[in-house]
Protein backbone atom coordinates (compact mmCIF):
# COMPACT_ATOMS: atom_id res chain seq x y z
CA UNK A 1 0.00 0.00 0.00
CA UNK A 2 1.59 3.06 -0.50
CA UNK A 3 2.07 5.94 2.11
CA UNK A 4 -0.36 8.45 2.77
CA UNK A 5 0.92 11.32 1.98
CA UNK A 6 2.74 10.84 -1.22
CA UNK A 7 1.46 11.92 -4.86
CA UNK A 8 -0.24 14.84 -3.78
CA UNK A 9 -0.60 18.24 -4.40
CA UNK A 10 0.98 18.10 -8.06
CA UNK A 11 4.06 16.83 -6.61
CA UNK A 12 6.34 14.19 -8.62
CA UNK A 13 8.81 11.46 -7.15
CA UNK A 14 11.89 13.06 -7.07
CA UNK A 15 15.15 12.29 -4.78
CA UNK A 16 17.23 15.57 -4.33
CA UNK A 17 19.68 16.11 -1.43
CA UNK A 18 18.02 18.70 0.91
CA UNK A 19 19.26 20.18 4.44
CA UNK A 20 16.75 22.08 7.06
CA UNK A 21 17.43 24.39 9.59
CA UNK A 22 14.70 25.48 11.94
CA UNK A 23 14.86 28.02 14.54
CA UNK A 24 13.62 25.61 17.65
CA UNK A 25 16.99 23.81 16.77
CA UNK A 26 19.32 26.46 15.86
CA UNK A 27 22.45 24.73 16.79
CA UNK A 28 22.53 22.01 13.76
CA UNK A 29 21.68 21.48 9.96
CA UNK A 30 19.71 18.41 9.37
CA UNK A 31 20.65 16.64 6.20
CA UNK A 32 17.74 14.60 4.41
CA UNK A 33 16.80 13.57 0.60
CA UNK A 34 13.23 14.83 -1.14
CA UNK A 35 10.73 11.84 -1.98
CA UNK A 36 8.47 14.49 -3.86
CA UNK A 37 9.32 17.30 -5.09
CA UNK A 38 6.58 20.23 -6.48
CA UNK A 39 6.38 23.80 -6.93
CA UNK A 40 4.61 24.62 -3.99
CA UNK A 41 6.36 22.14 -1.72
CA UNK A 42 7.97 18.64 -1.22
CA UNK A 43 7.68 15.38 0.85
CA UNK A 44 10.77 14.93 2.84
CA UNK A 45 12.84 12.68 4.66
CA UNK A 46 14.99 14.50 7.45
CA UNK A 47 15.82 12.32 10.39
CA UNK A 48 15.84 13.85 13.81
CA UNK A 49 13.43 16.99 13.20
CA UNK A 50 11.49 18.05 16.21
CA UNK A 51 8.26 17.54 16.87
CA UNK A 52 8.24 21.25 17.50
CA UNK A 53 9.70 22.37 14.30
CA UNK A 54 7.25 24.25 12.45
CA UNK A 55 8.78 26.67 10.54
CA UNK A 56 11.50 25.85 8.10
CA UNK A 57 14.69 27.29 5.98
CA UNK A 58 15.24 24.35 3.22
CA UNK A 59 18.48 24.20 1.04
CA UNK A 60 17.40 21.91 -2.20
CA UNK A 61 19.76 20.85 -4.28
CA UNK A 62 18.36 21.31 -7.48
CA UNK A 63 21.59 20.65 -10.67
CA UNK A 64 23.46 23.28 -11.34
CA UNK A 65 22.10 25.55 -7.97
CA UNK A 66 20.58 25.74 -4.65
CA UNK A 67 17.25 26.55 -4.36
CA UNK A 68 16.94 28.15 -1.03
CA UNK A 69 13.19 28.43 0.65
CA UNK A 70 11.32 28.97 3.81
CA UNK A 71 8.56 26.18 4.42
CA UNK A 72 6.57 25.54 6.88
CA UNK A 73 5.49 21.88 8.15
CA UNK A 74 2.28 21.09 7.35
CA UNK A 75 2.01 17.09 7.70
CA UNK A 76 4.51 14.46 9.33
CA UNK A 77 4.35 10.51 9.18
CA UNK A 78 6.81 7.64 10.00
CA UNK A 79 9.51 7.30 8.92
CA UNK A 80 10.87 10.80 9.19
CA UNK A 81 8.32 12.09 6.93
CA UNK A 82 7.06 15.61 6.98
CA UNK A 83 5.31 17.44 4.07
CA UNK A 84 6.38 21.20 4.09
CA UNK A 85 4.61 24.05 2.01
CA UNK A 86 6.74 26.41 0.87
CA UNK A 87 6.31 30.10 1.89
CA UNK A 88 7.32 31.97 -1.51
CA UNK A 89 9.68 31.43 -3.87
CA UNK A 90 10.42 34.47 -6.30
CA UNK A 91 9.18 34.72 -10.02
CA UNK A 92 12.22 33.28 -11.57
CA UNK A 93 13.35 30.41 -8.96
CA UNK A 94 9.56 29.17 -8.95
CA UNK A 95 10.29 28.81 -12.93
CA UNK A 96 13.51 27.41 -12.60
CA UNK A 97 12.13 24.83 -10.03
CA UNK A 98 8.95 24.10 -12.39
CA UNK A 99 10.64 23.22 -15.36
CA UNK A 100 13.26 21.05 -13.58
CA UNK A 101 10.38 19.40 -12.11
CA UNK A 102 8.30 19.04 -15.57
CA UNK A 103 11.53 17.97 -17.16
CA UNK A 104 12.88 15.24 -14.50
CA UNK A 105 13.12 11.68 -14.91
CA UNK B 1 37.06 32.81 43.07
CA UNK B 2 35.63 35.88 42.16
CA UNK B 3 32.82 37.34 43.83
CA UNK B 4 28.75 36.98 41.75
CA UNK B 5 29.23 40.95 41.36
CA UNK B 6 32.62 41.05 40.29
CA UNK B 7 31.39 38.08 37.84
CA UNK B 8 28.46 39.67 36.86
CA UNK B 9 30.30 42.87 36.34
CA UNK B 10 33.30 41.51 33.90
CA UNK B 11 30.32 39.42 31.88
CA UNK B 12 28.52 43.24 31.67
CA UNK B 13 31.66 44.30 30.35
CA UNK B 14 32.67 41.77 28.29
CA UNK B 15 28.84 41.93 26.25
CA UNK B 16 29.31 46.20 26.42
CA UNK B 17 32.50 45.01 24.23
CA UNK B 18 31.28 42.44 22.18
CA UNK B 19 28.22 44.30 20.90
CA UNK B 20 30.01 48.32 20.70
CA UNK B 21 32.87 45.72 18.38
CA UNK B 22 30.22 44.32 16.27
CA UNK B 23 28.56 48.58 16.06
CA UNK B 24 32.03 49.83 15.15
CA UNK B 25 32.48 47.08 12.50
CA UNK B 26 29.04 47.71 11.05
CA UNK B 27 29.48 51.65 11.19
CA UNK B 28 33.43 51.17 9.56
CA UNK B 29 32.60 48.82 6.66
CA UNK B 30 29.19 50.46 5.47
CA UNK B 31 31.11 53.52 5.29
CA UNK B 32 33.93 51.57 3.57
CA UNK B 33 30.90 50.35 0.98
CA UNK B 34 29.83 53.65 0.82
CA UNK B 35 33.39 55.24 -0.16
CA UNK B 36 34.26 52.09 -2.81
CA UNK B 37 30.21 52.79 -4.53
CA UNK B 38 31.49 56.63 -5.20
CA UNK B 39 34.65 55.54 -5.91
CA UNK B 40 32.90 52.94 -9.03
CA UNK B 41 31.15 56.26 -9.93
CA UNK B 42 27.47 55.77 -8.44
CA UNK B 43 25.88 58.83 -7.19
CA UNK B 44 25.59 59.96 -3.45
CA UNK B 45 22.17 59.18 -3.12
CA UNK B 46 22.75 55.27 -4.20
CA UNK B 47 26.41 55.41 -2.63
CA UNK B 48 24.34 56.44 0.49
CA UNK B 49 21.47 53.78 0.60
CA UNK B 50 24.47 51.11 0.16
CA UNK B 51 25.85 52.48 3.28
CA UNK B 52 22.67 52.27 4.88
CA UNK B 53 21.92 48.48 3.47
CA UNK B 54 25.26 47.42 4.09
CA UNK B 55 24.84 48.03 7.59
CA UNK B 56 22.22 44.93 8.20
CA UNK B 57 24.76 42.70 6.11
CA UNK B 58 24.57 39.97 8.77
CA UNK B 59 21.26 40.84 10.41
CA UNK B 60 20.32 36.80 9.66
CA UNK B 61 23.41 36.40 12.48
CA UNK B 62 20.39 37.29 15.15
CA UNK B 63 18.82 33.03 14.74
CA UNK B 64 22.15 31.96 15.33
CA UNK B 65 23.17 31.05 18.46
CA UNK B 66 25.93 32.92 20.44
CA UNK B 67 27.57 30.05 21.31
CA UNK B 68 28.50 29.36 17.65
CA UNK B 69 29.06 33.06 16.70
CA UNK B 70 31.24 33.63 19.60
CA UNK B 71 33.08 30.54 19.53
CA UNK B 72 36.81 31.52 20.21
CA UNK B 73 38.16 28.07 18.01
CA UNK B 74 37.69 26.59 14.71
CA UNK B 75 34.55 25.49 13.90
CA UNK B 76 33.26 21.81 13.16
CA UNK B 77 31.63 21.54 9.52
CA UNK B 78 28.08 21.57 11.24
CA UNK B 79 28.59 24.89 13.35
CA UNK B 80 30.01 26.41 10.02
CA UNK B 81 26.80 24.91 8.18
CA UNK B 82 24.97 26.88 10.78
CA UNK B 83 26.49 30.09 10.66
CA UNK B 84 26.52 29.64 6.53
CA UNK B 85 22.20 29.70 6.79
CA UNK B 86 22.40 33.75 8.00
CA UNK B 87 23.09 34.56 4.84
CA UNK B 88 19.75 33.08 3.74
CA UNK B 89 17.93 33.92 7.22
CA UNK B 90 18.69 37.84 6.71
CA UNK B 91 17.35 37.52 3.36
CA UNK B 92 13.93 36.33 4.81
CA UNK B 93 13.58 38.42 7.30
CA UNK B 94 14.54 42.02 5.00
CA UNK B 95 12.59 41.08 1.73
CA UNK B 96 9.59 42.07 1.11
CA UNK B 97 8.89 45.65 1.65
CA UNK B 98 8.37 48.36 0.02
CA UNK B 99 11.47 50.59 1.06
CA UNK B 100 14.42 50.56 -1.16
CA UNK B 101 16.93 50.35 1.40
CA UNK B 102 15.87 47.38 3.13
CA UNK B 103 14.89 45.54 -0.57
CA UNK B 104 18.88 46.55 -0.99
CA UNK B 105 20.18 45.20 2.45
CA UNK B 106 17.97 41.75 1.56
CA UNK B 107 20.27 41.40 -1.34
CA UNK B 108 23.20 42.16 0.27
CA UNK B 109 22.56 39.69 3.41
CA UNK B 110 21.72 37.17 0.88
CA UNK B 111 24.80 37.58 -1.43
CA UNK B 112 27.76 39.29 0.92
CA UNK B 113 29.21 35.66 1.02
CA UNK B 114 29.52 35.03 -2.60
CA UNK B 115 32.81 35.37 -4.43
CA UNK B 116 33.36 36.25 -8.03
CA UNK B 117 34.51 32.97 -9.28
CA UNK B 118 31.45 31.62 -7.81
CA UNK B 119 32.63 29.07 -5.16
CA UNK B 120 30.67 31.17 -2.35
CA UNK B 121 27.62 30.95 -0.50
CA UNK B 122 24.86 30.45 -0.53
CA UNK B 123 23.95 30.54 -4.21
CA UNK B 124 27.21 29.51 -5.52
CA UNK B 125 26.76 32.79 -8.22
CA UNK B 126 29.41 33.98 -10.21
CA UNK B 127 30.53 37.46 -11.44
CA UNK B 128 27.86 39.82 -12.62
CA UNK B 129 25.29 37.69 -11.43
CA UNK B 130 26.08 38.84 -8.17
CA UNK B 131 24.42 41.83 -7.27
CA UNK B 132 26.67 45.02 -7.54
CA UNK B 133 25.86 46.10 -3.98
CA UNK B 134 26.86 42.91 -2.36
CA UNK B 135 30.25 42.75 -4.21
CA UNK B 136 30.90 46.28 -2.61
CA UNK B 137 29.68 45.22 0.91
CA UNK B 138 32.02 41.84 0.14
CA UNK B 139 35.14 44.10 0.00
CA UNK B 140 34.13 46.40 2.95
CA UNK B 141 33.20 43.33 5.06
CA UNK B 142 36.44 41.27 4.53
CA UNK B 143 38.84 44.40 4.88
CA UNK B 144 37.16 45.60 8.12
CA UNK B 145 37.02 42.05 9.56
CA UNK B 146 40.39 41.38 9.00
CA UNK B 147 41.53 44.75 10.77
CA UNK B 148 40.06 44.01 13.64
CA UNK B 149 40.78 42.06 16.66
CA UNK B 150 38.88 39.10 17.00
CA UNK B 151 39.03 36.61 19.71
CA UNK B 152 40.30 33.95 18.27
CA UNK B 153 42.89 35.78 16.35
CA UNK B 154 45.20 38.99 16.08
CA UNK B 155 44.09 41.77 13.89
CA UNK B 156 46.23 42.05 10.64
CA UNK B 157 48.64 45.29 10.22
CA UNK B 158 47.24 47.16 7.27
CA UNK B 159 49.44 46.34 4.82
CA UNK B 160 49.27 42.54 4.96
CA UNK B 161 45.03 43.49 4.73
CA UNK B 162 45.43 45.67 1.86
CA UNK B 163 47.67 42.97 0.12
CA UNK B 164 44.95 40.23 1.08
CA UNK B 165 42.06 42.55 -0.93
CA UNK B 166 44.29 42.33 -3.88
CA UNK B 167 45.39 38.69 -4.27
CA UNK B 168 41.48 38.36 -3.82
CA UNK B 169 40.74 40.44 -6.81
CA UNK B 170 39.19 38.30 -9.79
CA UNK B 171 38.60 35.22 -7.46
CA UNK B 172 37.14 36.15 -4.34
CA UNK B 173 36.11 39.39 -5.66
CA UNK B 174 34.72 41.62 -8.81
CA UNK B 175 37.97 43.39 -10.01
CA UNK B 176 36.33 46.06 -10.85
CA UNK B 177 35.42 46.37 -7.12
CA UNK B 178 39.24 45.98 -5.61
CA UNK B 179 40.59 48.51 -8.16
CA UNK B 180 38.21 51.02 -6.60
CA UNK B 181 38.89 49.69 -3.34
CA UNK B 182 42.14 50.14 -3.90
CA UNK B 183 42.32 54.10 -5.70
CA UNK B 184 40.24 54.99 -2.74
CA UNK B 185 42.68 53.98 -0.22
CA UNK B 186 43.68 56.94 1.30
CA UNK B 187 39.66 57.86 1.50
CA UNK B 188 39.33 54.45 3.29
CA UNK B 189 42.11 54.93 5.63
CA UNK B 190 40.31 58.74 6.16
CA UNK B 191 37.37 56.35 7.71
CA UNK B 192 39.07 54.08 9.46
CA UNK B 193 41.06 56.31 11.12
CA UNK B 194 38.75 58.75 12.11
CA UNK B 195 35.91 55.58 13.20
CA UNK B 196 38.37 54.55 15.64
CA UNK B 197 39.26 57.39 17.06
CA UNK B 198 35.51 58.09 18.23
CA UNK B 199 35.73 54.15 19.71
Amino acid sequence: MSDPLEHRDGRRAISLDVSAWALVQPERVFSGTTVELGVDGALVRLAHLSPSAYELNLRIDLPGRPLHVSAKVVERGPPDLVVVSFDRVDAYERARLGEFIRTAR
Amino acid sequence: MMSAPATKTRLLAGTEDLLLGIAAHIDRMSRYAEVIARQLGLDADCARTIRGAAKLHDFGKIAIPQRILLKPGPLTEQERLVIERHAVIGHQLLRGSTCELLDMAAEIALSHHERWDGRGYPRGLGRTKIPLEARIAAVADVFDSLTRGRSYRAAFKLQPALELIRAGRGTHFDPDVVDAFLAAEAKILRVRRSRRERS
